[in-house]
Protein backbone atom coordinates (compact mmCIF):
# COMPACT_ATOMS: atom_id res chain seq x y z
CA UNK A 1 0.00 0.00 0.00
CA UNK A 2 0.99 3.19 -1.46
CA UNK A 3 0.48 5.84 1.78
CA UNK A 4 2.07 9.08 0.93
CA UNK A 5 1.17 9.94 -2.81
CA UNK A 6 2.56 12.33 -5.12
CA UNK A 7 0.19 14.09 -7.36
CA UNK A 8 1.78 16.99 -9.65
CA UNK A 9 -1.16 19.48 -11.20
CA UNK A 10 -0.51 21.67 -13.75
CA UNK A 11 -3.20 23.67 -13.35
CA UNK A 12 -5.36 22.19 -16.00
CA UNK A 13 -7.70 19.25 -16.04
CA UNK A 14 -5.11 17.32 -18.06
CA UNK A 15 -4.30 16.58 -13.87
CA UNK A 16 -8.05 15.17 -12.98
CA UNK A 17 -7.77 11.96 -14.21
CA UNK A 18 -4.39 11.18 -12.03
CA UNK A 19 -5.82 12.88 -9.42
CA UNK A 20 -8.89 10.50 -9.45
CA UNK A 21 -6.20 7.66 -9.36
CA UNK A 22 -4.40 9.01 -6.72
CA UNK A 23 -7.44 9.71 -4.04
CA UNK A 24 -8.56 6.26 -4.61
CA UNK A 25 -5.14 4.56 -3.63
CA UNK A 26 -4.92 7.10 -0.78
CA UNK A 27 -8.89 5.98 0.01
CA UNK A 28 -7.88 2.22 0.10
CA UNK A 29 -4.23 3.00 2.33
CA UNK A 30 -5.98 6.16 4.47
CA UNK A 31 -3.26 7.68 3.09
CA UNK A 32 -2.00 11.19 2.37
CA UNK A 33 -2.09 13.09 -0.87
CA UNK A 34 0.20 15.82 -1.41
CA UNK A 35 -0.24 17.49 -4.42
CA UNK A 36 2.60 19.84 -5.53
CA UNK A 37 2.29 21.95 -8.64
CA UNK A 38 5.51 23.75 -10.12
CA UNK A 39 5.36 27.19 -10.67
CA UNK A 40 7.55 29.09 -12.78
CA UNK A 41 10.12 31.37 -11.03
CA UNK A 42 8.62 34.77 -10.46
CA UNK A 43 10.04 36.65 -13.85
CA UNK A 44 9.30 36.65 -17.38
CA UNK A 45 11.30 39.16 -18.57
CA UNK A 46 15.07 40.32 -16.24
CA UNK A 47 13.39 42.90 -14.10
CA UNK A 48 15.62 45.05 -14.92
CA UNK A 49 13.71 45.61 -18.68
CA UNK A 50 11.08 48.03 -17.37
CA UNK A 51 9.23 48.42 -20.48
CA UNK A 52 8.13 44.86 -19.93
CA UNK A 53 6.30 45.74 -16.49
CA UNK A 54 2.61 45.48 -17.89
CA UNK A 55 3.27 42.26 -19.34
CA UNK A 56 4.99 40.80 -16.58
CA UNK A 57 2.49 41.49 -14.27
CA UNK A 58 -0.44 39.90 -15.87
CA UNK A 59 1.84 37.11 -16.68
CA UNK A 60 2.58 36.79 -13.15
CA UNK A 61 -0.93 37.13 -11.94
CA UNK A 62 -2.12 34.42 -14.71
CA UNK A 63 0.43 31.61 -13.44
CA UNK A 64 -0.23 32.69 -9.65
CA UNK A 65 -4.00 31.67 -10.83
CA UNK A 66 -3.29 28.64 -12.38
CA UNK A 67 -1.50 27.76 -9.52
CA UNK A 68 -3.86 28.36 -7.15
CA UNK A 69 -6.95 26.71 -8.66
CA UNK A 70 -5.05 23.66 -9.49
CA UNK A 71 -4.39 23.26 -5.96
CA UNK A 72 -7.59 24.01 -4.20
CA UNK A 73 -9.09 21.51 -6.78
CA UNK A 74 -7.06 18.85 -5.46
CA UNK A 75 -7.84 20.11 -2.10
CA UNK A 76 -11.12 20.13 -2.47
CA UNK A 77 -11.60 16.87 -3.83
CA UNK A 78 -9.58 15.34 -1.24
CA UNK A 79 -12.10 17.17 1.27
CA UNK A 80 -14.82 15.44 -0.31
CA UNK A 81 -12.89 12.17 -0.37
CA UNK A 82 -12.27 12.35 3.23
CA UNK A 83 -8.20 11.60 2.37
CA UNK A 84 -5.72 13.79 4.09
CA UNK A 85 -3.94 16.35 1.61
CA UNK A 86 -1.07 18.17 1.72
CA UNK A 87 -0.46 21.28 -1.12
CA UNK A 88 2.79 22.37 -2.00
CA UNK A 89 3.73 25.09 -4.58
CA UNK A 90 7.19 25.03 -5.49
CA UNK A 91 8.76 27.70 -7.67
CA UNK A 92 11.27 25.66 -9.92
CA UNK A 93 12.03 26.57 -14.17
CA UNK A 94 11.81 22.50 -14.74
CA UNK A 95 8.60 21.02 -13.00
CA UNK A 96 10.35 17.32 -13.22
CA UNK A 97 12.99 18.59 -10.85
CA UNK A 98 10.43 19.97 -8.58
CA UNK A 99 8.47 16.94 -8.55
CA UNK A 100 11.55 14.50 -7.85
CA UNK A 101 12.47 17.09 -4.99
CA UNK A 102 9.17 17.65 -3.47
CA UNK A 103 8.87 13.52 -3.55
CA UNK A 104 11.93 13.24 -1.61
CA UNK A 105 11.46 15.83 0.96
CA UNK A 106 8.03 14.70 1.63
CA UNK A 107 9.19 10.92 2.01
CA UNK A 108 6.59 9.81 -0.62
CA UNK A 109 6.39 6.39 -2.09
CA UNK A 110 4.58 6.65 -5.42
CA UNK A 111 3.88 8.96 -7.77
CA UNK A 112 1.05 9.60 -10.34
CA UNK A 113 0.82 11.87 -12.84
CA UNK A 114 -0.56 12.01 -16.39
CA UNK A 115 1.08 10.89 -19.22
CA UNK A 116 0.74 14.54 -20.60
CA UNK A 117 0.63 17.85 -19.32
CA UNK A 118 0.00 21.21 -20.55
CA UNK A 119 2.99 20.81 -22.96
CA UNK A 120 1.31 20.50 -25.65
CA UNK A 121 2.69 18.42 -28.79
CA UNK A 122 -0.56 16.08 -27.82
CA UNK A 123 1.00 13.68 -30.38
CA UNK A 124 4.22 13.53 -29.27
CA UNK A 125 3.84 10.03 -27.16
CA UNK A 126 4.98 10.88 -24.13
CA UNK A 127 5.02 14.19 -22.09
CA UNK A 128 8.79 15.20 -21.39
CA UNK A 129 7.95 16.50 -17.94
CA UNK A 130 6.81 12.83 -17.46
CA UNK A 131 9.16 11.29 -19.30
CA UNK A 132 12.37 13.17 -17.23
CA UNK A 133 10.17 11.72 -13.90
CA UNK A 134 10.10 8.30 -14.93
CA UNK A 135 13.93 9.03 -15.79
CA UNK A 136 15.17 10.03 -12.37
CA UNK A 137 12.04 8.58 -9.60
CA UNK A 138 13.52 6.41 -7.63
CA UNK A 139 9.99 6.07 -6.63
CA UNK A 140 7.39 4.15 -8.32
CA UNK A 141 5.01 6.30 -10.70
CA UNK A 142 1.73 5.32 -11.93
CA UNK A 143 1.50 6.73 -15.30
CA UNK A 144 -2.31 8.19 -16.40
CA UNK A 145 -3.19 9.01 -19.89
CA UNK B 1 -13.39 4.85 -7.82
CA UNK B 2 -11.19 3.00 -10.09
CA UNK B 3 -10.57 -0.04 -9.43
CA UNK B 4 -7.58 -2.72 -10.16
CA UNK B 5 -9.37 -6.21 -10.38
CA UNK B 6 -6.83 -7.80 -13.13
CA UNK B 7 -3.19 -6.72 -13.43
CA UNK B 8 -0.95 -7.26 -16.09
CA UNK B 9 2.70 -8.22 -15.03
CA UNK B 10 4.75 -8.61 -18.12
CA UNK B 11 8.23 -10.47 -17.35
CA UNK B 12 11.16 -11.11 -19.06
CA UNK B 13 12.98 -13.24 -16.34
CA UNK B 14 15.59 -10.05 -15.36
CA UNK B 15 16.62 -8.86 -11.49
CA UNK B 16 14.18 -5.57 -13.18
CA UNK B 17 10.98 -7.62 -13.66
CA UNK B 18 11.65 -9.36 -10.59
CA UNK B 19 11.43 -6.52 -8.72
CA UNK B 20 8.03 -5.12 -10.77
CA UNK B 21 6.37 -8.68 -10.12
CA UNK B 22 7.00 -8.41 -6.82
CA UNK B 23 5.89 -4.99 -6.30
CA UNK B 24 2.67 -6.57 -8.43
CA UNK B 25 1.92 -8.89 -5.85
CA UNK B 26 1.83 -6.68 -2.89
CA UNK B 27 0.13 -4.33 -4.67
CA UNK B 28 -3.07 -6.95 -5.70
CA UNK B 29 -3.10 -8.80 -1.96
CA UNK B 30 -3.62 -5.12 -0.66
CA UNK B 31 -6.47 -4.60 -3.40
CA UNK B 32 -7.92 -8.21 -3.72
CA UNK B 33 -6.71 -8.11 -7.37
CA UNK B 34 -5.73 -10.78 -9.50
CA UNK B 35 -3.03 -11.13 -11.86
CA UNK B 36 -2.06 -11.87 -15.35
CA UNK B 37 1.51 -12.83 -16.34
CA UNK B 38 2.91 -12.62 -19.28
CA UNK B 39 6.20 -13.37 -21.40
CA UNK B 40 6.86 -12.78 -24.63
CA UNK B 41 9.18 -15.03 -26.43
CA UNK B 42 10.56 -13.19 -29.39
CA UNK B 43 11.69 -15.32 -32.20
CA UNK B 44 15.22 -14.52 -33.19
CA UNK B 45 15.77 -12.39 -36.48
CA UNK B 46 18.82 -15.42 -37.45
CA UNK B 47 15.79 -17.76 -38.27
CA UNK B 48 15.28 -17.38 -42.33
CA UNK B 49 19.21 -17.69 -42.43
CA UNK B 50 19.91 -20.59 -40.53
CA UNK B 51 16.43 -22.46 -41.93
CA UNK B 52 18.05 -21.75 -45.41
CA UNK B 53 21.23 -23.12 -44.04
CA UNK B 54 19.82 -26.15 -42.30
CA UNK B 55 22.20 -25.55 -39.89
CA UNK B 56 20.35 -26.08 -36.74
CA UNK B 57 16.86 -27.32 -36.21
CA UNK B 58 14.89 -24.26 -35.45
CA UNK B 59 11.78 -25.86 -33.82
CA UNK B 60 14.47 -27.09 -31.14
CA UNK B 61 15.18 -22.87 -30.55
CA UNK B 62 11.82 -22.64 -30.53
CA UNK B 63 11.14 -24.62 -28.06
CA UNK B 64 14.02 -23.17 -25.57
CA UNK B 65 12.64 -20.13 -26.60
CA UNK B 66 9.33 -21.49 -25.11
CA UNK B 67 10.91 -23.16 -21.79
CA UNK B 68 12.36 -19.88 -21.40
CA UNK B 69 8.98 -17.90 -21.39
CA UNK B 70 7.54 -20.65 -19.06
CA UNK B 71 9.67 -20.69 -16.67
CA UNK B 72 9.35 -16.56 -16.54
CA UNK B 73 5.65 -16.98 -15.52
CA UNK B 74 6.42 -19.65 -13.20
CA UNK B 75 8.08 -17.27 -11.39
CA UNK B 76 5.32 -15.04 -11.08
CA UNK B 77 2.73 -18.01 -10.14
CA UNK B 78 4.81 -18.73 -7.40
CA UNK B 79 5.50 -15.53 -6.06
CA UNK B 80 1.46 -14.91 -6.36
CA UNK B 81 0.68 -18.05 -4.90
CA UNK B 82 2.97 -17.87 -2.28
CA UNK B 83 0.70 -14.35 -1.26
CA UNK B 84 -2.53 -16.03 -1.84
CA UNK B 85 -3.02 -14.32 -5.29
CA UNK B 86 -5.03 -15.63 -8.16
CA UNK B 87 -3.00 -15.75 -11.39
CA UNK B 88 -3.50 -16.26 -14.82
CA UNK B 89 -0.06 -17.39 -16.94
CA UNK B 90 0.34 -16.25 -20.98
CA UNK B 91 2.93 -16.89 -22.69
CA UNK B 92 3.25 -15.68 -26.68
CA UNK B 93 5.82 -15.32 -29.30
CA UNK B 94 6.06 -11.75 -30.85
CA UNK B 95 8.45 -10.00 -32.54
CA UNK B 96 7.33 -6.92 -30.61
CA UNK B 97 6.91 -7.02 -26.74
CA UNK B 98 4.85 -3.99 -26.54
CA UNK B 99 2.19 -4.98 -29.09
CA UNK B 100 2.08 -8.48 -27.05
CA UNK B 101 1.49 -6.25 -23.52
CA UNK B 102 -0.96 -4.22 -24.99
CA UNK B 103 -2.91 -6.90 -26.66
CA UNK B 104 -3.30 -9.10 -23.72
CA UNK B 105 -4.42 -5.58 -21.97
CA UNK B 106 -7.57 -5.76 -24.40
CA UNK B 107 -8.04 -9.27 -24.92
CA UNK B 108 -7.45 -10.42 -20.80
CA UNK B 109 -9.28 -7.17 -19.88
CA UNK B 110 -6.60 -6.13 -17.41
CA UNK B 111 -6.63 -2.45 -15.62
CA UNK B 112 -3.46 -1.93 -15.02
CA UNK B 113 -0.28 -2.86 -15.77
CA UNK B 114 3.20 -3.49 -14.00
CA UNK B 115 5.81 -2.76 -15.26
CA UNK B 116 10.23 -2.48 -14.63
CA UNK B 117 11.53 0.55 -15.90
CA UNK B 118 13.30 -0.81 -18.54
CA UNK B 119 13.97 -4.69 -19.29
CA UNK B 120 16.35 -6.82 -20.24
CA UNK B 121 18.53 -4.79 -22.88
CA UNK B 122 17.95 -1.88 -20.48
CA UNK B 123 21.69 -0.19 -20.47
CA UNK B 124 21.31 2.93 -18.67
CA UNK B 125 19.34 3.46 -16.00
CA UNK B 126 18.76 7.00 -17.71
CA UNK B 127 16.62 5.89 -20.20
CA UNK B 128 13.46 3.84 -19.82
CA UNK B 129 13.58 0.89 -21.87
CA UNK B 130 11.92 0.98 -25.24
CA UNK B 131 9.22 -1.69 -24.66
CA UNK B 132 8.24 0.16 -21.47
CA UNK B 133 7.71 3.80 -23.32
CA UNK B 134 5.81 1.75 -26.18
CA UNK B 135 3.20 0.81 -23.90
CA UNK B 136 3.45 3.98 -21.49
CA UNK B 137 2.72 6.16 -25.01
CA UNK B 138 -0.03 3.78 -26.25
CA UNK B 139 -1.70 1.72 -23.34
CA UNK B 140 -5.43 2.97 -22.28
CA UNK B 141 -4.95 1.50 -18.69
CA UNK B 142 -2.64 3.02 -16.03
CA UNK B 143 1.28 1.99 -16.08
CA UNK B 144 2.95 1.72 -12.90
CA UNK B 145 6.77 2.09 -13.80
CA UNK B 146 8.80 0.43 -11.17
CA UNK B 147 12.61 1.12 -10.47
CA UNK B 148 14.35 -1.16 -8.83
CA UNK B 149 17.04 -0.07 -6.07
CA UNK B 150 20.73 -0.50 -8.13
CA UNK B 151 23.02 -3.32 -7.76
CA UNK B 152 24.78 -2.31 -4.56
CA UNK B 153 21.49 -2.04 -2.81
CA UNK B 154 21.71 2.17 -2.55
CA UNK B 155 18.73 3.40 -4.28
CA UNK B 156 19.52 6.21 -6.08
CA UNK B 157 18.40 9.79 -4.91
CA UNK B 158 14.84 10.54 -5.93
Amino acid sequence: MYRRILVPTDGTELASRAIDLALGLATLARGTLIAVHAGAPPFLLAPEVGFGAPLQDAWVREREQLAHDGLSYVRRCAGEAGVACQTILVRNDAPWQAIIDTARDQACDLIVMASHGRGGLARRLIGSETAKVLTHSAIPVLVVR
Amino acid sequence: MYSYKRILVPTDGSDVSAFAEQAAVDFARAHGSEIVTLSVAKPYPAYAAAEASMAVDPGLDDQALRDWAERNVRRVAAAAAAAGVPCTTLTVFSHSASDAILDAVTEQQCDLIFMGSHGRRGLSRLLAGSETQNVLAYAQVPVMVMRPPDKSGHRPRP
